[in-house]
């Protein structure tokens, strides 16, 4: 018997068969015509699943050296601690929390400036121009020749 | 700045927003909002910009009426949208019944009660036509009675159209009709009438007249007499007087437990724009079917439409599986 | 119908005229190049603003939208690897490559005239095709739906092959899950929503491509690091022999702008599923497939003739009855019934001259905007060589804005996020991103027209068999499935006569 192996891929696949067998336990929940294809289709991916799982923990059928795969492999590769993929979707979420509370025009200079200059690095000045460059953008390109109505969340709403 | 003058221009400011508060004589103070339930290009959007202009003109003080659309949820996100909104008189919006009245008659959660809307006025109402394609052999009411196993073609469930489909076969007595639903617009299922899809279709005058002007699908009955088909009978011409309640209006709400002079200056602009003739030119234009009323009337009217479709509720259920 | 296309041509062809195309070429070239705006955007947000305009401004105004915007999303594509609206996501799986290996110019100029070109022959076939367009539209009903749909289902099995065939396959089926999410328009009801309103609609197409192209490629950026490029000095050259690139590829052009224009005649599928297809048939058909996926310039040519193809294919059920065949014609009849026409079968006959109009500014746009993104291309390849921490967080704030710009709802905004996160997993964990959006636009469209037929047959499967053109699409989606393993077949056979 191979060795099992444990890596980023097949771990993912054992994430993603778990998440369909919550899918196929979801759709039960719905009867008659409107369960039909959510079941169909759960079922499928259930048997697809376990051939995923099979493939990367075994190691069997996989023509790594697919040039596709490849590309595939190197877009997502690289040097990516835990830390600074998590610090990543961080900042995102803070974002969207700011949006939430200060509307986009107070949002969007706000955080690309922290971004610059906590995340990048980048200096001060660079920071600031590019903060208001992304502000004046969207106001000239959204507010002042499209009209759109951006309010200003929750505190300045 | 001293203590003193600080204290001063303290009481002033405040007895100033005291003051602003309670002297609704001011309104309109700033901007309106008027809510488009649906995004832009629809006849709710097309009837809320041509009718915006005109409530600026004929509003007291120079605000604007700005015109915001706000989709989802069918409509419903629109329509809580205004309900929920403080009634001081700065969010209007435009309603659709009884697109609005559904989901609470078919048992689904709304975020508002249409019963406690105050009612501004009506804009629009449209009529039903019951419809076959040119090329089928039904060319009257009772041939349509005639019909066995009749499908009746229409949009999403808990459209307008579907509940107007299955109270006209109620109605008729087709009792085993089926519909077939979920085209996703008007357009789709006249479309598909014409490809024979289905047998008979119900739709709003406005939306269909197009495909009656080419030949494409001929119309049976309708629910009220029209002048864009004079020569259609309505229904309550032909014994069935009960249908011809069936229309599908566009009326203009406000929050409720609006104040009374805010309500009256609502109002009144609304009846002077629809009553406006370059807004009547600006709505010809537009192919606006303009059947005006006061809030009044619009309240009521929305009071017997609850009634009708609360009668029709057995009819409307979902199918069995 | 000679004079109205004079008429037409005087409009466009006056002072103004031209001002309201470029203006609208510019527009469409900003919102198709930043990674999460888009045509569909930019004509929502236009709409209420053209209510002063007279009709043929507003009309030669959203037709320069409309025809500029796939070549807009098409230089980031190649730049950045992120599509700047979605039917340009197939044009990063070359055209990125390409511009790693400094060949931004050629990709770019190759992309420049397969749209011009594409849209051309898209506009040509419309007007052939105008005559039976009636004809066309009515042969397609829900089982010719439901067929089509699951023909570009089979397309993503096909296609992505390899390792990632059996990914692709389960990417497909969250994406098709994820399109019966919200209420169910054949059935009543809502399905896995949670109770949330916001999911009432399902999952938003728009808010999902944003996160899922231009937010995860931005989380993959900043968590690499450095700049886009690995080339120091991108030679910006070669936009000229990307252009003849093109005439010499011809039947590639002519394939996906064909492909282009099919697609984008059935309505609700749009410009993703076009250039995909078109991708994955110039895939097939080549003699090197392998070389695909590394800098094949035919892997820009393919996808970007299908993109701009599509608007003259969504131009034939829009004009046969007033069925939009897109997002962007959709929005673009509210504009025509806002100026009080009507769309409907008699839209043609009773204003042959404004359609006409937006017809001319269709083409006009292609050709203009692909000269405007040529004198550009020096500019715009900077951007590669831009550092990520200035580009992801400005690029997150726009595109963040265009979520949000379309439905004025921070539903889309969060929505975009949660995407752009799913999005940047799927990158680290090698599972494909586009089959999930395929399947997320065709999921619907295949379930509604599958109960729709089997409601209109009254339960009779041969429903699915009962028009020519159902047979057809039939033995296509049979072909599709044999394809990938025809040529493994054949050489059995081969070995086991050669064995006797």
């Amino acid at each position: 018997m191979n060795r099992l192996i444990l890596n980023r891929q097949s771990v993912s696949s054992l994430v993603v068969l778990a998440g369909v067998v919550v899918m196929l336990a979801w759709s039960f929940t719905y009867t008659g015509r409107q369960a039909a294809f959510p079941l169909i289709v759960c079922w499928l991916m259930l048997g697809l699943g376990i051939i995923d799982v099979i493939q990367h923990m075994l190691g069997k059928g996989i023509e790594d050296d697919t040039d596709a795969a490849k590309a595939m492999h190197t877009h997502g590769e690289g040097a990516a601690p835990i830390v600074k993929q998590v610090m990543t979707i961080v900042w995102l979420a803070g974002f969207i929390g700011l949006i939430y509370l200060v509307g986009f025009l107070a949002a969007i200079p706000l955080y690309v400036f922290a971004f610059m200059m906590l995340a990048g690095r980048m200096g001060l000045m660079r920071s600031a121009l590019t903060a208001v460059f992304t502000t004046a953008f969207v106001y000239l390109m959204f507010i002042q020749l499209l009209a759109l109505r951006l309010d200003g969340g929750l505190l300045f709403g | 700045m001293t203590l003193k003058s600080l204290c001063a221009s303290a009481v002033l400011a405040v007895s100033m927003i005291a003051a602003s508060g309670s002297a609704n004589a001011a309104f309109p103070e700033k901007d309106i909002q008027f809510i488009i339930p649906y995004g832009p290009g629809g006849g709710f959007d097309r009837a809320v910009r041509a009718i915006a202009p005109f409530l600026e003109k004929h509003l007291p003080n120079k605000v604007n009426v700005l015109p915001v659309n706000t989709p989802g949820a069918g409509g419903r996100r629109g329509a809580a949208t205004v309900y929920r909104a403080a009634p001081d008189g700065y969010t209007i919006g435009i309603f659709n019944m009884p697109g609005f009245l559904l989901p609470a008659i078919l048992g689904e959660e709304t975020g508002y009660d249409l019963r406690k809307v105050t009612w501004l006025g009506r804009v629009e109402a449209n009529d039903y036509v019951l419809l076959v394609n040119s090329k089928s052999d039904i060319k009257s009411l009772d041939d349509v009675k005639a019909v066995k196993n009749a499908t009746f073609l229409s949009t999403a469930w808990g459209s307008t159209v579907l509940a107007a489909s299955q109270i006209v076969a109620d109605a008729l007595g087709l009792k085993d009709a089926t519909f077939v639903t979920g085209y996703p617009s008007t357009s789709d299922y006249q479309v598909g009438l014409v490809r024979g899809d289905g047998l008979l279709a119900v739709a709003p005058i406005e939306s269909v007249y197009e495909f009656i002007e080419s030949g494409d699908l001929r119309p049976i009955a309708s629910t009220g007499k029209n002048e864009l088909l004079p020569n259609v009978p309505a229904f309550s011409e032909l014994n069935y007087p009960a249908l011809d309640s069936l229309n599908l209006e566009r009326l203009v709400g406000a929050p409720p437990a609006l104040p009374d002079d805010v309500k009256a200056v609502l109002e009144d602009a609304l009846a002077k724009t629809l009553a406006d003739p370059e807004f009547l030119a600006a709505a010809q234009e537009a192919k606006m079917v303009l059947r005006p009323l006061p809030g009044v009337e619009a309240g009521a009217r929305v009071t017997a439409s609850i009634d009708v479709y609360d009668h029709y509720k057995p009819v409307l259920g979902k199918p069995a599986e | 119908m000679l004079d109205s296309l004079l008429t037409a041509m005087g409009i466009l062809f006056t002072f103004s005229g031209v001002i309201y195309l470029i203006l609208g070429v510019l527009i469409g070239l900003v919102f198709g190049a930043i990674p999460g705006l888009g045509g569909t955007t930019a004509i929502a947000l236009l709409l209420p603003l053209t209510f002063g305009l007279e009709p043929w401004e507003a009309i030669t105004m959203i037709g320069g939208v409309m025809g500029a915007t796939t070549f807009g999303g098409s230089i980031t594509a190649i730049l950045l690897n992120t599509p700047g609206v979605a039917p340009n996501a197939a044009t990063c799986f070359d055209g990125y490559p390409m511009a790693r290996q400094g060949k931004a110019g050629i990709a770019i100029g190759a992309a420049a005239a397969a749209s011009t070109l594409g849209g051309i022959i898209g506009v040509v076939v419309l007007v052939i095709t105008l005559p039976i367009a009636r004809n066309v539209v009515l042969m397609f009903g829900p089982p010719e739906f439901f067929l089509l749909a699951l023909l570009g289902l089979t397309a993503i099995a096909a296609s992505t092959g390899g390792d990632t065939l059996v990914r692709g396959l389960i990417t497909a089926g969250f994406g098709l899950l994820m399109s019966f999410v919200g209420y169910d328009d054949v059935s009543g009801g809502t399905r896995f929503t949670m109770g949330i309103d916001y999911l009432w609609d399902g999952v938003q197409l728009v808010p999902a491509l944003i996160g899922l192209f231009a937010i995860a490629e931005m989380l993959n950026l900043s968590v690499k690091g450095g700049k886009v490029a690995n080339v120091e000095a991108l030679p910006i050259n070669g936009v000229g022999e990307g252009i003849l690139s093109v005439l010499r590829n011809y039947p590639t052009l002519l394939r996906g702008s064909v492909i282009g224009t099919i697609v984008g005649a059935i309505p609700g599928v749009g410009g993703t599923v076009a250039a995909f297809l078109a991708y994955s048939v110039a895939r097939q058909v080549s003699k090197e497939p392998e070389s695909f996926g590394k800098g094949n310039v035919i892997g820009v040519i393919a996808p970007e003739s299908a993109n701009n193809a599509k608007d003259g294919g969504s131009l034939i059920p829009t004009l046969a009855f007033g069925i939009p065949g897109s997002a962007e014609m959709a929005i673009f009849l509210g504009v025509l019934v806002l100026h009080g026409l009507t769309p409907g079968p008699m839209l043609l006959l009773r204003h042959e001259a404004t359609i006409f109009s937006l017809i001319l500014a269709l083409l006009a746009s292609c050709i203009v905007a692909s000269l405007i993104g040529i004198a550009m291309t020096r500019f715009l390849t900077r951007i590669t060589l831009v550092n990520v921490y200035i580009l992801v967080p400005a690029v997150i704030s726009v595109a963040l804005v265009g979520a949000y710009a379309l439905h004025a709802s921070l539903g889309d905004v969060v929505m975009a996020a949660l995407f752009g996160v799913i999005g940047y997993f799927m990158i680290r964990f090698g599972w494909p991103r586009i089959s999930l959006v395929i399947a997320l636009v065709l999921g619907g469209l295949a379930e509604r027209s599958y109960h729709q037929a089997m409601t209109i047959s009254k339960g009779d499967p041969t429903v699915f068999l009962s028009r020519t053109v159902s047979v057809v699409l039939v033995i296509l989606i049979l072909a599709a499935l044999i394809a990938p393993y025809a040529k493994t077949i054949l050489s059995w056979t081969r070995r086991g006569a050669t064995a006797r």
